[in-house]
């Protein structure tokens, strides 16, 4: 197979693998897409880059392609909801399978076409940094495949009209002439074309990124294009106990949080931990925690304007204490969920419209999906609410072992639930916590319960080992079995805090369930209580550190830039119509020439000018010198590359040698054909730029000694004979050679020079 | 040549691209995906680079068509083409070079050359393959250079106006079996010498020696008879005149073409074995030759097959039976006739 298809393919081949991982990772390890990877790989030794045609049989190609449109159909059906990810995995095959497949150019087109509607498949389903990466790799790669698809296209096409007119001649006839005009200088070319492409192109998709309107037309066509929910939170809205197996230690981040209190000061530092509420859940059936169903009455919808806080429920007047900022970025809002510090006071965002607010638990909620930023401001030891003994003591756990359990805990606490004043809520749930905190193991590895158990039975008298949600369950069941309501909470432990940059890095690990306890019914306090063991559980959630931690401190650093100035730009942004931003940014500019010209009027215009002018001339000597370094070292490149593979302008470089002389690109002369130009310059004999250096030899030849005029003709051959070689090898040895006798010539007229001790008057030649 | 006309249009591929960019622009204003936009900007930015690469490759290039000056009828021939790029900042890709306004409709079947990459400033040569399918004149009016590179979005075209006419030869098929063989066979007894004193073989004169005349070549008894000193002079070698005559009685087209490729490879074969040959149609007129091939037979056969190419079937006419001019020579008469499959020959003397 010739060599420029051979490139051709070999570069769709690259963009296809390129696609089908930008898929894999956006998918977050979609399993059709890491399955696909070793098909890919397989296939080029196999069928697509193999150098006879090797496609395979059409009818098994057909029935596979049935199958696999049979199996995406079935998918859409069952899944309508997932189109991206059923159209993105049908991709997958069709690709694969056109790897298989003929590779005329129409086939070629077909695969490049199948990748380019994957990688805005993997566009779709995530906006992360690693899918910003790979569509950065995409976008060359796919620019120069299309290019070199075209080439090959244009050759094919030239072939079959050879073909059509002269069959018995054709034999790739029209192919080899391409091959030969497409050789290392058009790659470079090609290359260049490509640089010059993506710029152009990178130029316009920022200005379109930049000044296109946001939320004008957002969701007209409803959720169709939006991005699939294929996120993982590692949050769960119920808690389920009782199922087999590990829990997942994803270190995916999942939201940054910053906390400060209402002056702007920084409170990360402080604070080892903050629980983030999310779902609060407070009615157990089947070894499962949920919510109960709330009425409409129950919700408030609090509407949010930019810059304007809502307040969330109305404060009791008693409320004291401080209130804790919490400025929240999520990545990638899957769930309704909203998370913050318990009580939540106020809210305030550019990104939501509106926010639902549980009266009785404060749980708060939005429907806004994807990268969605806002402010809460908590008041910690606020009341929760005023309605009281909405959960009351639950029947499941009023009698039998749990509750004889709870007594004997409370017993050994020191808590008598017979004592007169009774013990506070609070004491209660502190001494199960306590106990709990410190006779029950922290583990990640889950274990099922027998047929017919109960998972809160299971964890407290056989295996006395869970993680957090049995934590909290067990809690939970053992409070309300003693009459104190008590209810399970899910949400994120933030812990991991960077102090570089202020913020908490809240992972898909660090999702956690807690207990929130009435303790004071009279007020309607809702206390806050974990009964995790702390050391064990900070022992397994443990970030990295060293090297390792750093790196990931920075990807995390580098991760919030993409978020906050990439995929959250202008997001949120309020509605305006085109002609508006188009007047505000116009206006903009104006007001910067107004300051400009301000300046200049004002007396510190002539220092802020000599100012300004010592910048320009310092970075201007900055570029220059850092320009000419580089072109330097382009040139000892060049030099390298030209000994290597020749040139027509080789011979010009005898005796030729004034630098930077002729085109950019044109061979330059070796340091010793420059010395030797020079010498002869200095003695008179400099080399018009018309004549070819053997023929200048030739018109010397009466003025020069035999001796210099035969190693000047030697220099010359061997200059003419590195032209001419056949082969790099013979080449390099021959410009090798010229250099040597270059150097013989020069010692030569310099010694002439010496002896004759005068020069002779420098005639106007070019050298 | 000269440039004409430029075009442009969209490409299927590019249809598809402005379809799946459309799509891309919706999707992000829906979705307010920011790497939808960011993806959305390239596409256009795209559909801009390619406008401009292929505009800007277009525009400075020049072509220079180079056609061989006779064709034969079934017989693939290149059509070279030199362009060049003068003007245009970057080097060009992809140029698709094909022919149009080929006239008479059908009379060449002409494919497309391409260029895959020409240097900036520099020239590069393609070649398209040409299938002359009928004999005559064949003019070639215009010659359109495309492109899709970069991205196949469209497809840009300039036309290039240049009238070359050339002469397509009739294709040659198989003569009539043993037509030469008498005349070989007098020839090689001596019959029909030469007039001319020359360097042939034949005997021509005695005369008397001059100066310069090589001692081989003096005829001792001769001179000895005459007393003085006598030289023998060859006859320069005069080909037998060969006339291939042709006739068309009511046959039908085919026919005839047929029989006039025929008379191209007898014209051929003749010149080639050193007869001086001519063509000969009393219905149309034709009388051609006789010419030898000499040093010169390339001369002689463009002569003379040019005349087969040119040469138009009488319209209607066929069947009135025109008197042969008068000829010297051997006469071969090549006839289709109605119906018949091959031309029918018949040979005769005249003088």
């Amino acid at each position: 197979m010739l060599r420029a298809i051979q490139r051709a393919k070999a570069r769709l081949f690259a963009l296809v693998g390129v696609s089908i991982v930008g898929y894999a990772v956006a998918a977050d390890g979609s399993t059709v897409a890491w399955l696909a990877l070793p098909i890919w790989l397989a296939s080029w030794p196999l069928s697509f880059g193999a150098k006879e045609a090797r496609a395979a049989p059409r009818w098994l190609l057909n029935i596979l392609a049935m199958a696999a449109t049979g199996w995406v159909a079935l998918s859409a059906m069952r899944e309508p909801t997932e189109l991206v990810t059923n159209v993105a995995a049908y991709l997958v095959f069709i690709m694969l399978l056109k790897l298989f497949d003929k590779t005329e150019p129409r086939d070629l087109g077909v695969l490049y076409l199948a990748s380019v509607f994957l990688a805005i498949g993997a566009a779709l389903t995530s906006n992360a940094l690693a899918v910003g990466v790979m569509l950065a790799l995409y976008a060359p790669l796919a620019i120069w495949t299309a290019m070199s698809l075209q080439l090959h296209a244009g050759a094919h096409a030239a072939q079959r009209s050879l073909s059509r007119i002269d069959p018995a001649r054709a034999q790739d006839a029209a192919l080899q002439r391409v091959e030969a005009a497409l050789d290392e200088r058009a790659d470079r070319a090609l290359r260049l074309l490509t640089a010059l492409s993506l710029l152009g192109c990178a130029a316009f998709a920022v200005a379109v990124f930049v000044l296109a309107p946001r939320t004008i037309g957002a969701g007209m066509l409803g959720g169709l294009s939006a991005p699939a929910a294929g996120a993982q939170t590692g949050f769960d809205d119920q808690v389920e106990l009782g199922e087999a197996g590990l829990l997942s230690e994803s270190a995916a981040p999942v939201l940054e949080l910053e906390v400060t209190n209402e002056q702007g000061e920084n409170l990360g530092a402080s604070m080892s931990r903050v629980l983030l509420r999310g779902a609060v859940l407070d009615v157990y059936e089947n070894g499962a925690w949920r919510r109960a169903p709330r009425s409409r009455e129950a919700v408030d919808v609090v509407n949010l304007a930019p810059g304007v806080p809502g307040q969330l429920g109305r404060l009791p007047s008693q409320a004291s204490g401080p209130r804790i900022v919490q400025r929240i970025i999520i990545r990638n809002k899957t769930s309704p969920h909203l998370f913050a510090m318990l009580r939540p006071v106020s809210i305030e965002s550019s990104h939501m419209a509106s926010v639902y607010l549980s009266e009785a638990d404060y749980e708060l909620a939005s429907r806004t999906r994807g990268l969605v930023e806002y402010t809460v401001v908590s008041q910690p030891q606020a009341p929760l609410s005023a309605r009281r003994g909405e959960v009351k003591a639950d029947p499941l756990f009023a009698q039998g072992p749990v509750r004889k359990l709870a007594e004997r805990f409370l017993d050994e606490a020191g808590v008598r639930l017979d004592a007169s004043p009774p013990p506070s809520g609070r004491q209660i749930a502190r001494a199960i916590e306590q106990r709990l905190q410190r006779e029950y193991t922290y583990t990640t590895t889950m274990t099922a319960p027998r047929a017919g158990q109960d998972p809160i039975e299971m964890f407290l008298f056989q295996t006395r080992r869970g993680h957090c949600e049995y934590f909290a369950s067990a809690m939970a069941a053992l409070c309300r079995s003693v009459g104190v309501p008590a209810r399970v909470v899910t949400g994120y432990a933030a812990s991991e805090y960077n102090p570089q940059t202020g913020r908490f890095i809240v992972r898909q690990s660090n999702a956690h369930a807690w207990v929130e306890a009435l303790v004071d019914p009279e007020r309607g306090v809702w206390e806050t209580f974990d009964p995790s063991p702390p050391d064990q559980l900070a022992v397994a959630h443990e970030p990295p550190s060293g090297v390792l931690g750093q790196l990931r401190k920075w990807l995390d650093e580098i991760e919030y830039w993409w978020i906050t100035n990439v995929v959250a730009f202008r997001a949120g942004e309020g509605e305006g119509s085109v002609g508006d931003a188009a007047v505000a940014r116009l206006e903009r500019g104006f007001e910067s020439l107004d300051r400009v010209g301000a300046l200049l009027r004002s007396k510190a215009a002539p220092r802020a000018l000599a100012k300004a002018a010592g910048w320009g001339v310092g970075v201007f000597a900055l570029v220059a010198a850092v320009g000419l370094t580089l072109q330097r070292l382009g040139r000892n490149g060049a030099e390298r590359r030209l000994a290597a593979a020749g040139s027509s302008r080789l011979l010009r470089r005898g005796f030729a040698a004034r630098r930077g002389r002729g085109r950019r690109g044109a061979c330059a002369p070796t340091r010793a054909q420059r010395r030797l130009a020079r010498s002869l310059q200095r003695a008179g004999w400099g080399r018009p730029r018309w004549l070819p250096p053997l023929a200048h030899v030739r018109t010397l030849e009466p003025e020069l000694d035999e001796e210099l005029a035969a190693a000047l003709k030697r220099h010359c051959e061997a200059l003419y004979k590195a032209r001419f070689s056949v082969g790099d090898g013979q080449r390099a040895a021959s410009l090798r050679e010229a250099d040597r006798l270059a150097e013989e010539a020069r010692r030569l007229v310099l010694r002439r020079e010496a002896a004759r001790g005068w020069r002779r008057s420098r005639p106007k030649t070019a050298a | 040549m000269r440039r004409v006309s430029r075009s442009h249009a969209i490409h299927p591929g590019g249809a598809t691209y402005l379809f799946v960019t459309l799509l891309l622009g919706v999707g992000a204003v829906n979705s307010q995906n920011s790497l939808l936009f960011l993806i959305f900007g390239a596409a256009l930015g795209g559909v801009l680079v390619s406008g401009l690469v292929s505009g800007f490759s277009l525009l400075g290039v020049e072509i220079e068509r180079h056609l061989p000056s006779r064709l034969r009828t079934g017989k693939v021939s290149p059509v070279l083409y030199t362009l060049r790029t003068r003007r245009s900042l970057f080097p060009v890709f992809g140029l698709r070079v094909r022919e149009e306004g080929v006239s008479p409709r059908g009379a060449a079947r002409v494919g497309e050359a391409f260029a895959a990459y020409v240097p900036r400033r520099l020239s590069v040569h393609a070649q398209a393959p040409m299938l002359p399918l009928k004999r005559g004149r064949l003019t070639l009016e215009r010659v359109r250079v495309e492109t899709t590179f970069p991205f196949g979005v469209t497809r840009k075209a300039v036309r290039f106006a240049e009238r070359v006419e050339v002469i397509v030869h009739p294709r040659p098929a198989a003569p009539p079996t043993g037509w030469l063989e008498g005349l070989q066979q007098g020839r090689d007894e001596g019959r029909g010498g030469g007039l001319t004193p020359g360097l042939g073989d034949e005997f021509f004169a005695l005369r008397e020696a001059r100066e310069g005349d090589s001692p081989r070549s003096v005829a001792w008894r001769s001179s000895a008879k005459a007393d003085r000193l006598l030289v023998r002079e060859h006859a320069a070698p005069t080909p037998r005149s060969v006339w291939i005559a042709l006739r068309f009685s009511d046959a039908s087209e085919e026919a005839c073409e047929r029989v006039i490729s025929q008379a191209a490879a007898m014209v051929e074969e003749a010149l080639g074995k050193g007869l001086a040959v001519g063509v000969l149609c009393p219905q149309t007129g034709l009388r051609e030759g006789p010419v030898a091939a000499g040093r010169r037979s390339e001369t002689a056969r463009t002569r003379l097959l040019d005349a087969l190419a040119l040469l138009e079937l009488p319209e209607g006419e066929r069947r009135v039976e025109e008197s042969a001019p008068p000829v010297t020579g051997a006469v071969f008469v090549l006839s289709a006739a109605q119906g018949a499959g091959d031309g029918r020959s018949d040979r005769g003397e005249a003088a």
